[in-house]
């Protein structure tokens, strides 16, 4: 007999996965829509829809990549229906302004503020690979797998998301021979 | 990209959020998985007059019968499905002992090791301390007349009113998520697979334009073509926004296993956690080749006093015994283990 409502079993594992994985996939979100407020909420849709679907979860990956694969499409869908046309037209949104440091974080320094900002300037694409594969420390066929890509299309787009970063620190002030 | 790879690894360690922040969200999304839950607790009536049953046949609430048990917390396992409704846990009698008291519950959440509650209250004409002082003796009073000694009780304030976020809360907000649950349901039960309808077998994974719906197949239906097909059509006909359809079967009867075994686990760990008596820790239960493996994790160095054992024994004994435990369990082979800390069990029940 099937009963909706969960177990105390999930639940706990619930909770577990909320301590171990929480703060990372809130920052990897907050880095993508730059709204705090709006990455609770995605944060908070990411976990209770890995609660609603444990049973789906087949172990083919790590629950950390899984959990991200999730927070990757609530975050596609969320950028879908901000810009319906943009999306639709395959174009990127790219939204030049800088938002500030949420008063959520506890404290940075200038040089990584600056590589914050820096990212915050990508193109989504570019934003993902960089968050998966250099901050979360992603492999590259993990992040294939978070991100639906080909193993090949995630080291093309890191390469010139790199470049592009590159470009941005440069902009902002950080000086070519500092960044070798 | 040396400095690069370094900045990195700053950023990502400096990327921390307050704990504050980390609270309210934990809080927010017990709060999501309890709604979920309360949607489907429908009588409340019989919860009152249980707990009075409990409290006046228990010898644990009588200072007489009391010295008679000396000190031996009886156990009564309650299966979370009985008579055809849901039997409210912890947080659902806390849940309705604080509104009761006319406060506004945003949550209530409970994590193991340590057994702690925690509950979130909205405020309006009063400040959490106020709440607190009120509360506070009224709750350690009802989970003292339930057994429980052990366990750390957080109250706090929610910093988002309820009614702001509830469009937020529904996952699958603007997706035809519900639509073709509802279709995959009527198709399966249309040809004769209602039991198997009851389970959640749609899902939907996003694409950049539109979603592509997955069907989790029991791998003993042998119309599965024509099942997909008349899906399909459902779909177009409703001209729901889905491209694809994705199937992957599954062996049913070990599905629904795993899952009689999880309520089974649930209501064991239930009955003792909070408890000094038991100090549990954790529950784990697993389903190998058929046969269930229930795993009850505790904080004890060595085996608790005979008697204790004997009560532990009873209660699970008692609880297997019922009708609705038994409905559950079937024909099912199974080990119930109780195990101290070093993982030795020190209770075993098999059949």
């Amino acid at each position: 007999m099937y009963r909706e409502g969960g177990t105390v079993l999930e639940q706990e594992e619930l909770t577990e996965w909320f301590d171990e994985y929480g703060e990372s996939i809130l920052t990897y979100i907050l880095l993508m829509v730059r709204d705090y407020q709006q990455a609770e909420d995605l944060t908070q849709e990411t976990f209770i829809k890995a609660y609603r679907h444990q049973q789906q979860f087949e172990h083919k990956s790590s629950v950390k990549t899984w959990l991200f694969s999730i927070a990757h499409n609530v975050t596609k869908d969320y950028f879908r229906k901000k810009h319906p046309l943009q999306h639709y037209l395959g174009l990127t949104m790219e939204e030049k302004d800088y938002k500030p440091i949420p008063e959520q974080i506890v404290a940075m320094n200038f040089q990584t503020e600056q590589l914050y900002k820096a990212i915050q300037q990508l193109k989504p694409s570019y934003r993902h690979v960089i968050i998966l594969r250099k901050l979360k420390e992603f492999s590259t066929a993990e992040t294939a797998i978070v991100l639906n890509w080909s193993e090949s299309k995630v080291k093309m787009t890191l390469k010139r998301a790199l470049v592009e970063l590159k470009n941005e620190l440069i902009k902002g002030g950080i000086t070519n021979e500092i960044l070798r | 990209m040396k400095f690069l790879d370094e900045q990195f690894r700053e950023l990502e360690e400096e990327l921390k959020i307050t704990d504050k922040s980390k609270d309210q969200l934990r809080s927010k999304i017990l709060k999501g998985t309890y709604k979920n839950k309360k949607r489907h607790l429908k009588y409340y009536g019989w919860v009152a007059v249980a707990c009075m049953l409990f409290i006046i046949t228990s010898p644990f609430y009588s200072t007489t019968m009391a010295s008679i048990v000396a000190k031996v917390l009886p156990i009564s396992i309650t299966p979370n499905f009985s008579d055809g409704q849901y039997n409210p846990d912890l947080t659902s009698q806390l849940f309705e002992l604080v509104e009761k008291e006319g406060y506004t519950v945003n949550s209530v959440g409970i994590t193991p090791a340590p057994y702690t509650i925690e509950i979130s209250l909205i405020l309006k004409d009063s400040t959490l301390k106020r709440a607190t002082d009120e509360l506070e003796p009224k709750i350690t009073n009802y989970l003292y007349e339930n057994g429980y000694d052990e366990y750390e009780l957080k109250v706090s304030e929610a910093t988002v009113p309820d009614g702001q976020r509830n469009e937020k809360d529904s996952l699958y907000e603007d997706s035809p998520y519900d639509n073709v649950r509802e279709i995959v349901k009527d198709v399966f039960a249309s040809y004769g697979y209602a039991k198997e309808a009851d389970y959640e077998l749609a899902g939907l994974k996003h694409t950049w334009f539109s979603y592509i719906l997955t069907i989790d197949m029991p791998d003993h239906i042998k119309e599965s073509t024509e099942i997909i097909a008349d899906i399909e059509k459902e779909i177009q006909s409703q001209n729901l926004d889905i491209k694809d359809i994705e199937v992957n079967t599954f062996n049913f009867e070990h599905r629904q296993q795993d899952n009689r075994w999880g309520y089974i686990a649930s209501d064991i760990y239930n009955a003792m956690a909070g408890k000094s008596t038991y100090q549990l820790t954790g529950v784990s239960y697993k389903v190998s080749k058929g046969h269930s493996y229930v795993s009850i994790k505790t904080d004890l160095d060595k085996p608790p006093s005979e008697k204790i054992i004997e009560e532990i024994e009873l209660a699970i004994q008692e609880y297997l015994a019922l009708p609705e435990t038994k409905e559950q369990i079937q024909n099912d082979n199974y080990t119930i283990q109780l195990l101290l800390k070093n993982e030795k069990p020190f209770v075993k029940i098999t059949n």
